[in-house]
C-alpha cells in the first residue's frame, strides 16, 4: 500500500515537471516566433506611432530624436517644423535601452539620411541603483519569456499591420499637470557617476555609427527631476570630452523656460504639452543656429508635412489654448 | 519610463504568492500561519507602506474590544442569576461594541467620505452665499479598508451576539483580517469561515494546488483578455458620453456590464485560486449572475459575500431592533394589512441598500444604484402575493418556460440599467447613455476605442466566458470535467488558456494601458 502511495506521488511529481517543461517550451517557441526581427517592429509594440517613420519619404528627415519616453513626451517634431521648418521624427519608445537605441538608428539609416541625431542620455543610466532590481527582473523575464515583449504581435499575424502616417511624428501628447519642486539633485558636485560598461559601449557604437555616416550627434538631457543628477551630468561631460567634444545640452542646467509648476505631467518625470513646447522651441533654435537644417516650410517636397501640421494643430491646438508666436 | 514596474500591484501580488507558497510548504504545518502573516503584512507594506497603520489599528481595537466583551459575558455567565448585573453587563457591552464599531467606521468615513460630505456642505453653504467652505482634500485610502472593516465589524457583532467566543489568539485575529489574497477585493469572510482554517494551516493537496492555479489562470483570462479589452471601448464612451448614441451607447451598456463582471469575478478567481493553492476554500462571491431570474436572485449570485454581510449585520440589526419593532407595531395596530406587516422588512431593506450604495463610494450614482435595487426588490416583494393570485386566477403555471425566459430577459435588462448607472461617470451621463440608445449613431464601430482586430478577440473571449458560465451553471465546476479528460486534452486546454492570456491579454506599455481592478477602488 505504501509503495503504491509513493509511486503515485512520484507519478504526480514527474507529470507536473513534464507539464511545466512542455508549457515553457511552447511559451518560448511561440514568443520567439512572434518576436519581429526588425527593431522598428519590435518598438511598435510599445509605441505604435514609431512605425510611421517607414512611410516618410526617403531622405526627407533632417533630424531624428532618440530616447525613451522622456523624448516621446518631451520633443514635439511638429513644433520644430512649424517654427523652424525642421523635419524630424521621434525614434523613441517606452523604456528604450541603449542597445535598442543603436539598433533602431541603424535600421532607420537604411532609408533616411538625417544630418543630426539628437540623443537623450537618460537611458544610459538605467542600470544603476534604484533601477537595478527592476531591470534585472525585466531583462530576465524578457529573455526567458519573449512572449511578454512580443505578445501584441498577434495583431500583425491576424492581418498585417499597416504603417500609418503619423501626424505626431511619435510625440505623445499629454496636457496633464502634476507640479513638482524641480530637480533637487542638481547642486554642483565633482562626483562622476560611474556608467555601466555596456551603456558606454552602446553609446560609443552610436557615436561611431554617426561618424561613419557623417551625421552630427547632439546629446541632450530633457528636463527631468526623477533620476537625473549633477553626477550623471558629469559622467556625460567626461564622455564627450573623451569623444571630440560632442555637443551636450543638459536642459536641467540650461534655462529653457520650464516652469515645474505647470510644465510636467507627472511631477517631474515627463514634460506635458506646454513643457514639451518649450523644450522643442529651444532645441529647434539650437539646431538651426548650429547645423544646416530646417527651413522646409513651403517646399513642395514637404507638402505632406504641411497637411500633418494642420492636422496636428487641429487635434491638439497650442498649449493653454494660446497661439504660437 | 519603465516597461514593467515592480510596484505594479499584480506583480507584487504574484511575487508575494510565489514566495509565500514556497515557504508555506517548506515550514511544518503548525507554523505555516507565520508564513501567511508575514507574507500578508509584507504585501501590505509593499503596496501601501505607512497606511498599514490603519489595518493594524483595526486589528488591535477589534481584538481587545472583542476580548473585553467576552470577559464581561463570562462574568455575567458566572453570575447568571443576577438579572440586574446581567443587564448592566449588557449595557456595558453595548457601549464597547458601539465604540469600536464607531471608531472604525469613523476612520473609513473620514478617509472615504470626507470629500463627499464636503461637497454636500459646500452645496448647502452655497445657497446662503457664505464665504465659508469645507476643505475638499483627497485622502489616501488604505488598501482593502472597505473589505477588512466589514470583516472586523462582523467579528465584533458575532462576539457580541454570543454567536462565537472572542479569540484569545491575537495572531489568528490578525490573519483573519489581513490574509493577503482576500485583502484587496474580498471575498468578505466571516470569522468562523476562515480564521481557524488559516491559522491551523493545510497539508499539501495536489488537487487543491492545481485547481487553485487553474482558477488563477481563468481569473487572469477574464481580467486581461476580456475586462481590460472591453475597458478600452468603455472609457472612450464614458469620457465623452454626449458624443455617442444608438448602438455605441448600447455597446457601452453591454460591454461595461461584462467588463465589470469579468474584472471583479476575475479578481475573485485570483483570490480564491491563491487561497486554494494554500489549501483553503474561501467563500464564493459569484455564481453565474447573468442566469438570475430576478433582481433578488441576481444579488444572491453577484458579490455574494457583501450581500450576506449586509443581510446578517444590517438587515437583521434593523429589522429586529427594538425601536423599529415598536414603531412598526404601532403602525400595524392602526392599519392591519399586508403592507404594514412587511414594513419592518422594507425598512431593513432600505438600510441594506443605502449601505450597499454608500459602500461602493461617496457618490450620488452609487446611492441611486442602491436605491434602484431597493425599489425593485421591495416592489417585487410587495406585489408577490397579488401576482400569485393572478397566476392562479388565469391558470398560468409560474414555471412555464416562456415565463422563465421572460424573467431572464427582464433581469438582464434590470442589470444593464443598474450597471450603466454604476459605470457612467455621473447620474446625468448614465441617463443620457440609456436614453440615447434610441437615437441612431452613424459613426464607425471600430473607432470607439477598439479596432476590428481587438473586437474579434473581445467577441471570441466573451463567447468563451459564456460557454464556461453555462457549463458551470448546468454541469457544475468546469475544472472537474476538464480534470477527468485524458492528459493530452487537458494539458492542451491548460496551455491554450495560458497562451491566450499571455498573447491576447491587454497588458504592457504602449498599445494597452495597464488597468487597475475596478473593485480595488472601493
Amino acid at each position: 500500500m505504501k509503495n503504491i502511495n509513493i509511486s503515485d506521488k512520484w507519478k504526480k511529481v514527474v507529470s507536473a515537471v513534464v507539464f511545466l517543461v512542455i508549457t515553457y517550451v511552447v511559451l518560448y517557441v511561440v514568443g520567439f516566433v512572434m518576436t519581429p526581427k526588425n527593431p522598428l517592429d519590435r518598438a511598435s509594440y510599445r509605441t505604435t506611432d514609431i512605425r510611421g517613420i517607414t512611410v516618410e519619404e526617403a531622405n526627407t528627415l533632417d533630424v531624428v530624436n532618440i530616447g525613451h519616453s522622456g523624448v516621446m513626451y518631451g520633443i514635439i517634431p511638429m513644433e520644430m517644423y512649424e517654427k523652424y521648418g525642421i523635419a524630424s521624427y521621434n525614434l523613441a519608445e517606452t523604456s528604450q535601452s541603449p542597445r535598442e537605441a543603436y539598433d533602431i538608428l541603424n535600421e532607420v539609416l537604411k532609408t533616411q539620411s538625417p544630418k543630426v541625431v539628437v540623443l537623450n542620455v537618460d537611458q544610459f543610466f538605467y542600470d544603476k541603483a534604484e533601477n537595478r532590481l527592476r531591470f534585472a527582473f525585466q531583462w530576465t523575464l524578457g529573455r526567458a519569456f519573449p512572449i511578454f515583449g512580443a505578445h501584441a504581435n498577434w495583431r500583425r499575424v491576424l492581418k498585417g499591420e499597416e504603417s500609418c502616417r503619423s501626424i505626431n511624428k511619435n510625440y505623445n501628447f499629454s496636457d496633464d499637470i502634476k507640479p513638482c519642486d524641480g530637480n533637487k539633485r542638481m547642486d554642483k558636485t565633482d562626483d562622476v557617476y560611474k556608467m555601466r560598461k555596456s551603456s558606454v559601449k552602446n553609446l560609443e557604437k552610436i557615436v561611431r555609427l554617426c561618424d561613419e555616416k557623417g551625421i552630427k550627434l547632439v546629446l541632450v538631457e530633457i528636463p527631468s527631476t526623477i533620476y537625473w543628477s549633477y553626477s550623471r551630468h558629469n559622467a556625460i561631460e567626461k564622455f564627450v570630452k573623451e569623444h571630440n567634444d560632442i555637443p551636450f545640452i543638459d536642459m536641467n542646467l540650461i534655462d529653457v523656460g520650464v516652469d515645474w509648476s505647470v510644465d510636467t505631467k507627472d511631477a517631474g518625470d515627463h514634460m506635458n504639452f506646454s513643457g514639451a513646447t518649450k523644450v522643442s522651441d529651444y532645441l529647434g533654435q539650437y539646431l538651426v543656429d548650429n547645423y544646416s537644417v530646417g527651413n522646409h516650410r513651403g517646399e513642395e517636397k514637404y507638402a505632406a508635412w504641411e497637411n500633418d501640421l494642420k492636422a496636428f494643430r487641429d487635434k491638439y491646438g497650442y498649449p493653454n489654448g494660446g497661439k504660437n508666436e | 519610463m519603465m516597461l514593467l514596474k515592480l510596484d505594479n500591484p499584480m506583480i507584487v501580488l504574484f511575487a508575494t504568492l510565489v514566495l509565500s507558497l514556497l515557504f508555506y510548504y517548506i515550514f511544518p504545518v503548525k507554523y505555516r500561519y507565520i508564513v501567511l502573516l508575514i507574507a500578508s503584512l509584507s504585501f501590505y507594506l509593499l503596496m501601501n507602506s505607512y497606511l498599514i497603520a490603519f489595518i493594524v489599528f483595526t486589528i488591535i481595537t477589534v481584538y481587545f474590544g472583542a476580548r473585553w466583551i467576552q470577559k464581561n459575558n463570562d462574568k455575567a455567565q458566572a453570575d447568571k442569576d443576577n438579572k440586574e448585573y446581567r443587564n448592566k453587563i449588557a449595557k456595558y457591552n453595548k457601549a464597547i461594541i458601539t465604540s469600536v464599531v464607531v471608531i472604525n467606521l469613523l476612520i473609513i468615513g473620514a478617509l472615504k467620505y470626507f470629500g463627499f460630505l464636503g461637497s454636500i456642505v459646500n452645496g448647502v453653504l452655497g445657497w446662503f452665499s457664505t464665504e465659508l467652505n469645507w476643505p475638499i482634500i483627497a485622502l489616501a485610502l488604505p488598501m482593502g479598508i472597505s473589505y477588512y472593516t466589514l470583516q472586523a465589524i462582523g467579528y465584533m457583532v458575532d462576539v457580541h451576539r454570543k454567536r462565537i467566543q472572542a479569540d484569545k489568539n491575537f495572531v489568528r485575529v490578525a490573519l483573519f483580517l489581513c490574509f493577503f489574497p482576500a485583502l484587496q477585493e474580498g471575498p468578505i469572510c466571516r470569522y468562523e469561515q476562515t480564521a481557524n482554517m488559516l491559522y491551523n494551516g493545510a497539508r499539501f493537496d495536489y488537487r487543491m494546488f492545481t485547481f487553485g492555479a487553474q482558477r488563477i489562470l481563468w481569473g487572469l483570462f477574464k481580467k486581461a483578455v476580456i475586462a481590460d479589452r472591453l475597458g478600452m471601448l468603455v472609457s472612450t464612451i464614458s469620457s465623452n458620453p454626449y458624443e455617442y448614441s444608438g448602438y455605441a451607447s448600447l455597446l457601452f451598456i453591454i460591454f461595461y456590464t461584462i467588463q465589470l463582471y469579468a474584472d471583479f469575478s476575475g479578481f475573485i478567481d485570483i483570490s480564491l485560486g491563491s487561497a486554494q493553492m494554500f489549501g483553503f476554500n474561501l467563500p464564493e462571491n459569484f455564481r453565474q449572475p447573468f442566469f438570475a431570474t430576478s433582481a433578488q436572485d441576481f444579488w444572491k449570485r453577484w458579490h455574494i459575500t457583501l450581500g450576506v454581510w449586509l443581510k446578517e449585520y444590517v438587515f437583521y440589526s434593523v429589522a429586529l431592533s427594538p425601536k423599529v419593532v415598536k414603531f412598526c407595531g404601532k403602525i400595524k395596530k392602526r392599519w392591519k394589512n399586508y403592507f404594514t406587516k412587511m414594513l419592518p422588512t422594507i425598512l431593513a431593506l432600505l438600510a441594506v441598500w443605502m449601505c450597499n450604495g454608500l459602500w461602493h463610494g461617496p457618490e450620488w450614482k452609487y446611492i441611486f444604484y442602491g436605491l434602484y435595487y431597493f425599489v425593485l426588490i421591495s416592489v417585487s416583494m410587495l406585489c408577490e402575493p397579488y401576482v400569485k393570485k393572478l397566476y392562479e386566477k388565469w391558470n398560468i403555471d409560474s414555471n412555464n418556460k416562456w415565463l422563465i425566459a421572460m424573467r431572464h430577459v427582464r433581469t438582464i435588462l434590470i442589470i444593464f440599467i443598474g450597471e450603466t448607472m454604476f459605470g457612467a461617470n455621473t447620474l446625468e451621463d448614465s441617463w443620457h447613455i440609456l436614453i440615447s440608445v434610441f437615437t441612431p449613431y452613424h459613426g464607425n464601430v471600430f473607432e470607439l476605442g477598439i479596432d476590428y482586430k481587438e473586437m474579434i478577440i473581445a467577441i471570441l473571449s466573451m463567447a468563451v466566458l459564456v460557454v464556461v458560465d453555462v457549463l458551470n451553471e448546468k454541469k457544475g465546476d468546469v475544472r472537474v470535467s476538464i480534470a477527468e479528460k485524458a492528459v493530452p486534452i487537458r494539458w492542451t486546454i491548460y496551455i491554450a488558456l495560458l497562451l491566450s492570456v499571455l498573447v491576447f491579454g491587454a497588458y504592457g506599455a504602449g498599445l494597452y494601458a495597464n488597468s487597475p481592478f475596478i473593485y480595488g477602488g472601493f
